[in-house]
């Protein structure tokens, strides 16, 4: 098991290189003059054409590629051409929001979605049933940045319940939260009932109910674990998204995410920025994926057999 | 049978609605042409009711800040924190006029020289008093910094005469000079200090009315009052200000409204009404610095002919594109420039399709096609508007709109025809025509690619004339020039509009928005 994890892990460093690579290639070959959007107003040929010489983007691009993974592999992730930070420390202090962002986030949806998804099963074609999935399809139709707006009036502005918006105090990450939450309820739903409507019917569970198994622990232990395999499945690819920054959520909330940092950066063509968001995501993202693995090999005895 | 014909009736709709609705969000584009991003790019820990003693002063800004080094950074945003933590020796007025501020006194030994002496006894907030060296070194250093370089750029020298004195040279004659003294990049920086800390912007230490806390990057910037400050009658009230990133419109207002911020430096002008009718709060406007223009490429057709261009001054309706692009919130232009600059003269051209149609048969161009180009949500209102007026007098023409930072490319390649953009004024009036209309920056930011040899003699001639009435009429000349040629179609300068709680005293705007933040109090 160790060394599946172990193996995993170093499966990260090609993921990253061939990530950067893409992305540091399309960004530069992009239009727009990255001296001039540095400058600003008053850009002159000369201090433009100065400008970019110093910063060595007339060299080719490979040559600049090399640059950037040489200092990459000592920690360096480079100065954000925007503001000339530390791209690594700018990373560090807004990583975390959207960390804690979206790990509220999940637990609000799965808290709703995993208890909708059950009774919607168990309780097929009956009115808690339609009930449900008319619900969950409301929550993945209403557009994210809209169903905030409409929190932040009722809840902020009516209300003054919480604040509209900033990351100050514990009460600023409700909101938000919740209206990322319901975003993904919808398809965490979807699966966990239809998971269970496949589990439900089978023989095993057939056996318990005649064991004489109490009906809620039929459901919890025998149906349930079963069904998680998939429904984690999507709660990792949910959770994956949710931390590439969501990008609207954190521009509605003025939220001090990575999402907006990452948007910013690219209208900017602000590359090492870019790129640091980019690593930031891609390795959050398979960092999720082997834990969606790893969990599978605890649900699933089976599974865990697979792992050498 | 049949049902399977509905079910797949019903699921092809699903399918074609879902395509119906796939267009690809447009995220917020600068809404300014020239304006860098941040430019037109913060809370209380209470939940509801926000300081209303004057502890805490919260601004909500559209962007967060590029830099804390005032030379790290040539935005309006930035600006503000910079105006509060440092100084200049010069500062604009509510009425864009440069009034010194450290300046104590000043004079010209000859043409091209300089003395400025600086106030005595003016400490940076660790206690060290301001001298000529600092002086000195902020101007030597402003010429090093890409972002600000440009603003010092007729520095030939800087020397130091005594402890509070320095003279400058400049390579030419160079009347404007004091209005480039206002430029946040010549504030003064401790010399002492920035040369011992390399790391200095994160910690930056000036001689302003506010001494710098913290900023958490995406979120906020704290500042708190300097006791010391050396003019007692510009000290700081409130005893900290907070400015909060807030980059979604609407939650710029709702905050206002809930009072997690105080002000709202730039608010949207779709929510000025609802601020105007809520009785707990005031909006402010001003027109701004920030002027909208149809460019016209002058070296491509159809656009190299005058009477074309000039047809199209008369064929645009500029009320309707003030009304649609900024719901009103703003006036016309009648010339290159804001009318307050010096030596503007309105132009003659107004709405007249006829008279745009008798200008086209001259030139013999009509019924032709064109394209507009733009970025920008904005500036996409302005070019439909455009095309239905060009369609009036009978050419037809296409859009064409591109993501900012190709359109700043593309406006520069030469092969652009007409083009919607915007630019931000300057209190002289010579930083926005050299830029924009002389033949050197033709490449850089004159993208009418306008070239005149008189206009390039007279420009130089009224940077080099120290004398302001023979300046006025120099540049009066210009204008009347730049009218006839007609090199683009001006269109509107929008209003600066604030939003703040109605017990807010002491908010005042010049163009270039809110100014003088250390005032503001309940």
């Amino acid at each position: 098991m160790i060394k599946y994890i172990l193996r995993r892990l170093m499966f990260l460093i090609p993921v990253v290189i061939a990530v950067t690579f893409v992305v540091f290639f399309i960004v530069s070959l992009s239009p727009g003059n990255i001296a001039a959007m540095i400058i600003g107003d008053g850009a002159t040929k000369e201090s433009i054409e100065q400008l970019t010489e110093e910063m060595g983007l007339n060299d080719p691009i490979i040559v600049q590629y090399g640059r950037y993974i040489s200092k990459l592999v000592t920690g360096d992730m480079g100065k954000s051409y925007a503001t000339g930070k530390d791209v690594s420390s700018e990373i560090a202090s807004r990583f975390p929001n959207t960390l804690k962002l979206t790990i509220l986030s999940i637990i609000i949806s799965v808290g709703i979605s995993i208890p909708i998804g059950v009774i919607s099963a168990t309780k097929q074609y009956s009115i808690l049933d339609y009930v449900g999935m008319v619900l969950a399809l409301i929550g993945i139709s209403m557009p994210s940045f809209w169903f905030g707006l409409m929190l932040i009036i009722r809840f902020a502005l009516k209300l003054g319940w919480f604040p509209s918006g900033g990351a100050e105090g514990w009460t600023s990450i409700i909101l938000p939260a919740v209206t990322l939450g319901v975003a993904s309820t919808a398809s965490i739903t979807r699966v966990a009932r239809s998971s269970m409507l496949e589990v439900l019917p089978q023989d095993y569970i057939r056996t318990a109910k005649a064991k004489g198994v109490n009906k809620k622990d039929v459901i919890m232990t025998h149906a349930l674990k079963n069904a998680l395999i998939p429904t984690i499945t999507i709660i990792g690819l949910e959770f994956g998204e949710l931390l590439g920054g969501a990008i609207l959520t954190e521009t509605v909330f003025s939220w001090p995410g990575i999402g907006r940092l990452m948007v910013e950066s690219i209208n900017r063509k602000d590359i090492p920025m870019v790129l640091g968001t980019i690593i930031v995501f891609a390795v959050g993202f398979s960092i999720v994926n082997l834990i969606v693995d790893i969990l599978y090999a605890y649900i699933d005895p089976r599974i865990k057999a697979n792992y050498r | 049978m049949s049902r399977k014909i509905i079910s797949m009736l019903l699921v092809a709709i699903l399918v074609l609605s879902l395509l119906a609705g796939c267009g690809s969000k447009d995220l917020e584009q600068p809404a300014g042409g020239n304006e860098p991003t941040g430019g037109q790019q913060s809370g209380g820990d209470k939940q509801e009711t926000v300081a209303k003693g004057n502890e805490q002063i919260v601004v909500a800004l559209e962007a967060d800040i590029t830099s804390l080094d005032p030379q790290g950074h040539n935005d309006v945003m930035s600006e503000k924190v910079s105006f509060l933590v440092f100084n200049r020796l010069f500062r604009l007025n509510e009425d864009f006029e440069a009034i010194p501020d450290l300046a104590e006194d000043w004079s010209q030994p000859s043409d091209k020289e300089w003395l400025l002496k600086i106030k005595e006894g003016v400490n940076f907030h660790n206690g060290e008093e301001m001298t000529a060296e600092d002086v000195k070194f902020s101007m030597e250093r402003s010429i090093e910094s890409p972002k600000v370089q440009h603003v010092l750029e007729q520095l030939e020298k800087v020397e130091v005469v005594d402890k509070y004195t320095v003279k400058v040279t400049t390579k030419d004659v160079f009347a404007p000079f004091i209005n480039t003294l206002v430029h946040a990049g010549i504030s003064v920086l401790p010399k002492d200090y920035v040369e011992s800390n390399p790391d200095w912007a994160n910690k930056p230490i000036g001689s302003g009315q506010y001494k710098f806390v913290e900023w958490v990057s995406g979120d906020k910037i704290v500042l708190e009052k300097n006791e010391d400050y050396y003019d007692k009658g510009e000290v700081g009230v409130a005893d900290k200000i907070v400015f909060r990133v807030i980059p979604e419109g609407t939650s710029r207002t709702i905050a206002l409204e809930t009072g997690e911020v105080d002000v709202v430096v730039s608010l949207e002008a779709m929510d000025a009404p609802k601020v105007r009718d809520n009785s707990d709060l005031t909006l402010y406007e001003k027109p701004s610095t920030n002027f909208s223009y149809l460019g016209m490429n002058t070296q491509k057709a159809p656009f190299n002919d005058k009477k074309f261009r000039q047809a199209m001054n008369y064929a645009i309706d500029k009320e309707a594109i003030l009304a649609i692009a900024l719901d009103g919130e703003g006036v016309i232009a009648t010339s290159m420039t804001s009318d307050a600059l010096l030596g503007h003269v309105a132009s003659d051209y107004d709405y007249d399709p006829d008279r745009a149609l008798e200008l086209l048969k001259e030139s013999g161009k009509e019924g032709i096609s064109i394209e507009i180009w733009a970025s920008g949500d904005v500036r996409k209102r302005v070019a439909e508007i455009a095309q239905a007026n060009l369609l009036d007098i009978g050419i037809s023409s296409e859009i064409k709109m591109y993501e900012w930072g190709a359109f700043i490319d593309a406006t520069n390649s030469g092969s652009q025809p007409m083009f919607t953009l915007g630019w931000d004024s300057n209190p002289d009036v010579d930083a926005t025509l050299t830029p924009q209309f002389t033949t050197g920056s033709i490449g850089a930011q004159n993208r009418a690619q306008y070239s005149s040899d008189k206009v390039d003699r007279l420009i130089a001639e009224g940077r080099a004339e120290l004398d302001n009435v023979k300046r006025k009429e120099i540049y009066e000349e210009i204008y009347r020039t730049l009218n006839d040629d007609a090199p683009w179609v001006p269109l509107y300068i929008e209003n600066k509009i604030v939003g703040a709680r109605a017990g807010l005293k002491e908010v005042k705007l010049n163009s270039q928005g809110l100014i003088d933040l250390h005032k503001l109090h309940y």
